[in-house]
């Protein structure tokens, strides 16, 4: 009997934490997982769903969701659907690159910045304020303006722009975990700086970056959208959530699909990705704070 | 409702407090657990109760059960009966009754006053049942300076911030606005765990005399069976989410009935003599549902047999007033009146003129002060420190005494503003300008073990991760077999290697912590309160490995505590600091049987002792 009751007891212990009953993920994880991945899927294969998604016929025009275009056409007789599935490429694989580069831009600086402090500390700190007192759509729109606009350049435009917000969350957290016992530990084992930064702080902070990068995502894809619409990101006519949306803003009323579709996409693609960060976050960071 | 209606009281006879058969359960969809079950007691009016117990005892959880404060997903089952009410399906009468008749003293004095309001508002409080409080702003400032005036402060604290405050002083108007309802029932979660030991004792003498005073049916939590002892009259002692023993202090204190409370007391080291053996219990304490068919304490129990395993004991009355839940309660052993009583040896005798220290110092600091920006005091008032090959120093001293701001000096996480340290002939004093094969020297000489179990390892590496890294920082053979030597030297499993720290308890992640500061063999091991977060059955298991390491590797080692039973263990040499200096030291044996400061005597006088007249 003492063995029976040892072992379950350090049977239990072996298991990882996420297996401990700790609650599956609830019913709008999947919901927010199966938008994603359709989002996905939908940018990775737009050209093999939808080869002619920008075909235009003049001659169908508006029509109402119906059969052969269940959301319906635009006034140049596109499908609505087709542009949708083709415009999630520009749409979300800027969003992710924006996601992506500031993340990695922020840990570059804020890494450094929290665990080493001092000047390092202090240039990046300014660099951050002074990015942040600018007006960042504004910034977007009179850089791409005067530089001749470009999807390219609106990415690039964002990811400097929101890198200033990941370097703030970092330095945060790696404050915070800074003079916990264990980053104390290792400067006594002497450690090389770097290797306590990348192997000892970073993994701990990792999840809180990983969880802002997705609530960046959400809001790069409304940025992107914001150019788009605004004609500053990808070229006029090419299929993309923000600039169909703006091309079809006129027909609100009219064929109200046309520009309710993207919109939608962008609304819904935007919060799906908060509820899977937020998700994902509580399940990895639950690893530190279980006693 | 006839409870608030106090021109009736109900007479002192009969109980205040009843609870009976209280169980508490976890609601999880995927995991239900138990986490309390069939706990019941009494308190009558003026008569107190000890709830003992280590963490995860379920101590804190019987109070909260019982009075309906259980976080959301917990459910308590079982019959609470308060003040001849019964209340655990009745949440008005319960309401009702909060701060009037049963009042609960929280553990943190430094998180249970808002921060934002004035000390004498926030005792004004509970004071609006009281007529002349209640009729205007002058009585009610007088009631508030008669309420300070009880637990011993002057009227002007009333103006102040908590933040303004000691924390004894903040638990000292925790303990007036628990009472400024009048209650007839007060309900303490460990009041002076988070205090120091001088305000300790102060705050629980204080409570004592006012429960007396005011005939209160009193329940206390704690997790030292000495500070029960000499507070209470009646204990109960919790295991696992069960009773094990039931009884009066008088009689348990003579002769405990269930082993676990036997181990309890003994692992309490004493700090009139220094053991040859600190006694432990082995293993530590299992969840409930782990034990759910057999004696929760039977996995450590050295009297265990294949019958304590067999079904689930339950608490049996065994003399008038006592109840034990061992089975094997007629075979524990009579002659066991004096709690702590392991073969004790002679202390370091304690040689006239002093002992011969041994030569050339490994440590020596000359001198030092440190003064952190901000704060009035400097941390560290010139302090002299020497510590030989081998030798265990210990640095005893209350919170502010600047004995951690020492031990980061030492090691380099703090830079001194002046004074020297040399250690092992390296002049350490500033680490910033060290050479770098002098830093190495240095770190493989001194390493440290934390106080925190839970932060002092990385939580995404795993252990093996964790001490294969120290190994190689050590210039040792970081391979599988050097972990699993390195684990066994601190009396883990070699399994343990692949584990990560979440799923280690408290005392196992200190080991692994020990065995990551010895990997590399350093002479000096300083250790800054290794046992402080620790339950008593664990610190013993931890001191007692330390006592191992240090014979082994010859290591010498510099305790930072503030636990003199502690130092008397371990130490041969003490330092006791107050306020950054220095104002004793010597021989461990000299100075703590023959204090000569009067702070030394306080410290030793606020060390809990079981005998009914140390409050």
């Amino acid at each position: 009997m003492t063995t029976t009751t040892a072992s379950r007891r350090s049977l239990t212990r072996h298991l990882p934490i996420r297996l401990r009953g700790q609650r599956g993920p609830g019913l709008a994880v999947w919901l927010a997982a199966a938008v994603v991945a359709l989002a996905s899927v939908a940018a990775l294969c737009a050209s093999l769903l939808v080869p002619d998604a920008t075909h235009q016929d003049l001659l169908v025009g508006i029509t109402g969701p119906g059969p052969g275009h269940p959301l319906g056409t635009d006034d140049l007789g596109r499908d609505v659907l087709q542009l949708l599935i083709a415009g999630a490429r520009t749409a979300v694989c800027g969003a992710f690159l924006v996601a992506t580069g500031s993340m990695l831009l922020g840990n570059l600086i804020g890494l450094p910045a929290g665990y080493l402090g001092g000047w390092v500390d202090i240039v990046a700190m300014r660099w951050a304020d002074l990015m942040f007192s600018l007006p960042s759509l504004l910034v977007a729109i009179v850089v791409s303006g005067v530089l001749g606009g470009g999807y390219a350049l609106s990415v690039a435009i964002l990811v400097v722009l929101f890198a200033p917000g990941d370097t703030r969350v970092i330095r945060g957290a790696v404050l915070e975990q800074r003079t916990r016992p264990y980053v104390e530990a290792s400067r006594l084992k002497n450690l090389p700086t770097w290797r306590i930064m990348t192997h000892h702080v970073w993994p701990n902070v990792a999840p809180v970056a990983v969880a802002n990068a997705f609530l960046n995502f959400a809001y790069a894809l409304v940025a992107l959208a914001s150019l788009s619409f605004l004609g500053l990101g990808v070229e006029p006519g090419s299929p993309d959530w923000g600039r169909t949306l703006s091309d079809n803003r006129t027909q609100l009323f009219t064929n109200p699909w046309a520009a309710l579709a993207p919109g939608l996409a962008i609304i819904l693609t935007a919060a799906a990705v908060n509820i899977l960060g937020d998700w994902l976050y509580e399940r990895f960071d639950a690893r530190g704070t279980t006693r | 409702m006839s409870l608030t209606n106090r021109a009736t009281p109900i007479p002192d006879a009969g109980p205040r407090i009843r609870v009976h058969g209280l169980t508490v359960t976890q609601d999880d969809p995927v995991r239900p657990r138990t986490l309390l079950s069939d706990v019941s007691f009494t308190v009558d009016g003026g008569q107190s109760l000890a709830v003992v117990g280590e963490s995860g005892s379920g101590k804190s959880l019987t109070v909260r059960a019982a009075l309906g404060l259980l976080p959301p997903g917990l459910t308590a089952f079982g019959e609470v009966v308060i003040d001849g009410h019964r209340v655990d399906n009745d949440p008005r009468t319960r309401r009702a009754q909060r701060g009037r008749v049963v009042s609960l003293l929280m553990q943190d004095p430094f998180t249970l006053l808002n921060p934002l309001r004035q000390v004498g508002k926030q005792i004004a409080d509970g004071l609006m049942h009281s007529s002349a409080a209640r009729r205007s702003a002058a009585g009610r400032a007088q009631e508030v300076a008669r309420r300070l005036a009880e637990v011993g402060l002057p009227a002007e604290i009333g103006q102040r911030y908590p933040f303004q405050l000691s924390g004894g002083m903040r638990q000292r108007v925790g303990v007036a606005a628990a009472l400024a309802g009048d209650p007839r029932v007060l309900i303490t979660d460990e009041p002076t765990t988070a205090l120091d030991v001088t305000t300790q004792r102060e705050v629980l003498a204080l409570i004592r005399s006012i429960q007396r005073e005011r005939g209160m049916a009193f329940v206390l939590i704690t997790h030292d069976l000495r500070v029960a002892f000499s507070m209470c009259d009646q204990i109960l002692v919790l295991y696992a989410g069960r009773v094990m023993e039931t009884g009066a202090t008088a009689a348990v204190r003579e002769r405990q009935l269930h082993p676990y409370t036997h181990g309890l007391l003994r692992a309490e080291p004493p700090v009139d003599r220094r053991l040859a053996v600190i006694p432990t219990i082995p293993g530590s304490v299992p969840a409930h549902d782990d034990v759910i068919d057999c004696c929760a304490f039977g996995e450590r129990c050295a009297l265990a047999q294949e019958r304590c395993q067999a079904g689930r004991p339950v608490p049996v009355p065994v003399s008038p007033g006592r109840s034990s839940a061992c089975i094997r309660v007629a075979d524990l052993p009579e002659t066991d009146s004096t709690p702590a009583d392991p073969t004790p040896v002679a202390a370091t005798i304690a040689k006239p003129g002093g002992v011969i220290r041994p030569r050339p110092a490994l440590v020596q600091v000359t001198a030092l002060r440190k003064a952190f920006s901000g704060t009035q005091h400097p941390a560290l008032d010139g302090v002299d420190l020497t510590v030989g090959p081998g030798e265990a120093v210990a640095i005893v001293g209350e919170s502010g005494s600047g004995k951690t701001t020492l031990a980061r000096c030492l090691v380099g996480l703090e830079r001194p503003d002046a004074g020297q340290i040399n250690i092992g002939g390296i002049d350490c004093a500033d680490y910033a300008r060290l050479s770098r094969n002098d830093r190495i020297r240095v770190r493989r000489l001194t390493q440290m073990v934390f106080q925190d179990p839970y932060s002092t390892l990385n939580p995404v590496l795993t252990i093996g991760a964790t001490l294969r890294e120290a190994l190689r920082c050590d210039g040792l053979p970081a391979d599988r077999q050097a972990v699993a030597d390195l684990l066994a030297t601190v009396g883990l499993p070699a399994e343990m290697a692949r584990m990560r720290p979440a799923g280690l308890s408290g005392g196992e992640r200190q080991r692994v912590a020990i065995a990551r500061a010895i990997a590399g063999r350093p002479r000096l091991l300083i250790c800054d309160e290794p046992v402080s977060a620790l339950d008593v059955s664990v610190q013993a298991q931890v001191l007692t490995l330390l006592g191992e390491v240090r014979e082994r590797f010859a290591m010498a080692m510099l305790f930072i505590t503030h636990d003199l039973a502690v130092v008397r263990q371990v130490a041969d040499h003490v330092y006791v600091l107050r306020a950054g200096e220095c104002v004793e030291s010597g021989p461990t044996g000299d100075v703590l049987d023959h204090a000569h400061h009067p702070y030394t005597r306080k410290l030793l006088l606020s060390v809990p002792n079981p005998d009914r007249d140390w409050l």
